[in-house]
């Protein structure tokens, strides 16, 4: 009859839901097993540590370089380890490698897909890596001339099922390592084209990844729209640990120049730095008036500085162990999209929506010490100047004598 | 991929690497802590944000000239400023002694 419930898939429709809420509630009580667990060494908080640390005092940084030239957004850059070239990708398609110093374009390239989301520079600068909505990630080789035509050497190294979000070559030119939207992580041979290892176990599409800063290092960090931060281990393929407590999709990453912790910027508009050894969040970078996410966010070479762009146009820079901001830097007329410090740590470049790339690096700063007492020379002489009487040119040179010699 | 598993599947996948996480050896804050901050420190030397490069290094080096970039060398050589305003201040109180003087003769 047409009413009558066929029990088998009467049991067969009760099972799945039985499951899944059984399922979820061993996840419950596993997480907040591992929360206890954590809790318990959580013993001091880091800018309590940090307390006798030496403030940073007044921090001025200066544009010295505005790399003009895309047509459309910047969405993300990498430098090249001399230091000197930059690559960066747009949403137009175009893959640019600038001069910084000279601010002259070397290289551009077409891709043939718009929003290139990924870019990187190989370690030995002979080649570059790009990939976007064409869920594939490409590598160029730089040739020295200029005339050739680039677009016809393109190696297709990553294939995977949706959007490539972030892709960095390993040490070597050899292999490189690709994030998507797709949700996994994956490892390439670069020649072959070969995958040599996925990483499984993000719920949502892998925005960003990064590298382990030391050579023998076999692990990278990627954050994704589940509002995790996992570290994988490469040659496994397994995640070692996880980290939830952004409260949104976690737009970057990146380890700390020691490689015991790394930083995350996230749509909650929270920068969040986490120990790999304590194995739990131990700062969180905010305040009540940023409430535009951070998109990128790198450390200065010590360690100490972290500078944070965010969807507000601006770019913070936060006193790592104090949990401070240290300064807020203005100039970009659209959102940071990309930020990252050059290899020696002179200056970082940031990239934003506003077709610009801009290098900035330490202006000089005024101690208020000693700007007070320059003031006050400078108020004194100039009342002695006024009460004095109008000198014969003779004295005139006799006292600029006295001014380039001193006394 | 995740996008094309369902919901049992994502949640037997957090589970496991929960099972997993829940061994993993951890060490105080208070330690860990402290050696970030000894390596910071440490590093902060070689960090050239921190202490600044001289413009004679720097390749971002900026251009002369300018009111701002005096008004920066003027601070920079404070005391050879404080030296020279000295110099000026001593040299046009002996200027007025040496008139005062010349009145005096006269």
């Amino acid at each position: 009859m047409r009413f009558s419930i066929n029990p088998e898939m009467a049991t067969q429709e009760v099972q799945p839901n039985e499951t899944l809420t059984n399922l979820k509630a061993e996840s419950d009580t596993l997480k907040t097993k591992l929360e206890d667990e954590r809790a318990k060494l959580h013993d001091v908080e880091l800018h309590q540590v940090a307390e006798k640390v030496d403030g940073l005092g007044q921090f001025i940084m200066k544009t010295r370089r505005t790399l003009k030239g895309h047509g459309n957004k910047v969405l993300c850059m990498d430098w090249c380890k001399d230091k000197r070239r930059i690559v960066s990708s747009s949403q137009d398609g175009k893959v640019i490698v600038w001069d910084a110093f000279t601010t002259n374009k070397e290289h551009a390239v077409t891709m043939p897909c718009t929003w290139v989301m990924a870019c990187a520079y190989a370690p030995s600068g002979c080649a570059v890596a790009c990939g976007g909505l064409d869920n594939k990630c490409s590598v160029y080789p730089l040739s020295l001339d200029k005339n050739e035509n680039l677009a016809a050497k393109k190696k297709s190294v990553a294939m995977h099922t949706n959007y490539l979000s972030a892709c960095s070559f390993t040490n070597s030119d050899m292999q490189i390592l690709t994030s998507s939207g797709d949700g996994t992580c994956a490892l390439w041979d670069v020649e072959s084209g070969q995958l040599l290892q996925s990483f499984h176990g993000h719920a949502a599409d892998v925005l960003c990844l990064d590298l382990a800063p030391s050579e023998t290092g076999n692990t990278f960090v990627s954050g994704g729209c589940d509002k995790k931060a996992n570290v994988w281990d490469m040659r496994s393929g397994q995640c070692i640990q996880s980290f939830e407590t952004h409260e949104s999709d976690i737009n970057s990453v990146r380890y700390y120049p020691s490689g015991d912790a790394f930083a995350s910027g996230s749509d909650d508009a929270t920068c969040r730095l986490y120990d790999l050894r304590a194995d739990r969040e131990v700062a969180i970078y905010s305040k009540e008036s940023i409430i535009f996410g951070a998109s990128s966010v790198d450390f200065s070479l010590s360690g100490r500085l972290l500078f944070g762009g965010y969807n507000d146009y601006t770019i913070n820079v936060w006193d790592v162990l104090k949990g401070t901001r240290v300064s807020i830097l203005f100039g970009h007329e659209n959102r940071v999209s990309t930020l990252r410090l050059s290899p020696d740590g002179t200056a970082f470049c940031s990239g934003s929506w506003d077709h610009t790339l801009r290098v900035r690096d330490r202006g000089y700063h005024l101690e208020p010490v000693t700007s007070a007492t320059v003031c006050l020379i400078l108020v004194s002489s100039s009342s002695c100047l006024s009460l004095m009487p109008v000198p014969s040119p003779f004295y005139f040179i006799r006292t600029a004598s006295f001014i380039t010699f001193g006394p | 991929m995740a996008r094309d598993m369902s919901d049992i599947d994502i949640l037997k996948m957090e589970l496991e690497q929960l099972k997993k996480e829940v061994s993993t050896p951890r060490e105080p804050v208070s330690k860990t802590s402290k050696d970030t901050m000894d390596w910071c420190e440490a590093a902060s030397g070689t960090d050239l944000l921190i202490t600044g490069v001289p413009d004679d290094k720097n390749p971002y080096k900026p251009e002369k000239g300018g009111w701002k970039n005096i008004m920066l060398y003027l601070h920079r050589n404070t005391w050879q400023t404080y030296c020279s305003y000295v110099s000026l201040f001593t040299g046009l109180k002996r200027l007025k002694l040496e008139r005062k003087n010349r009145r005096d003769i006269h």
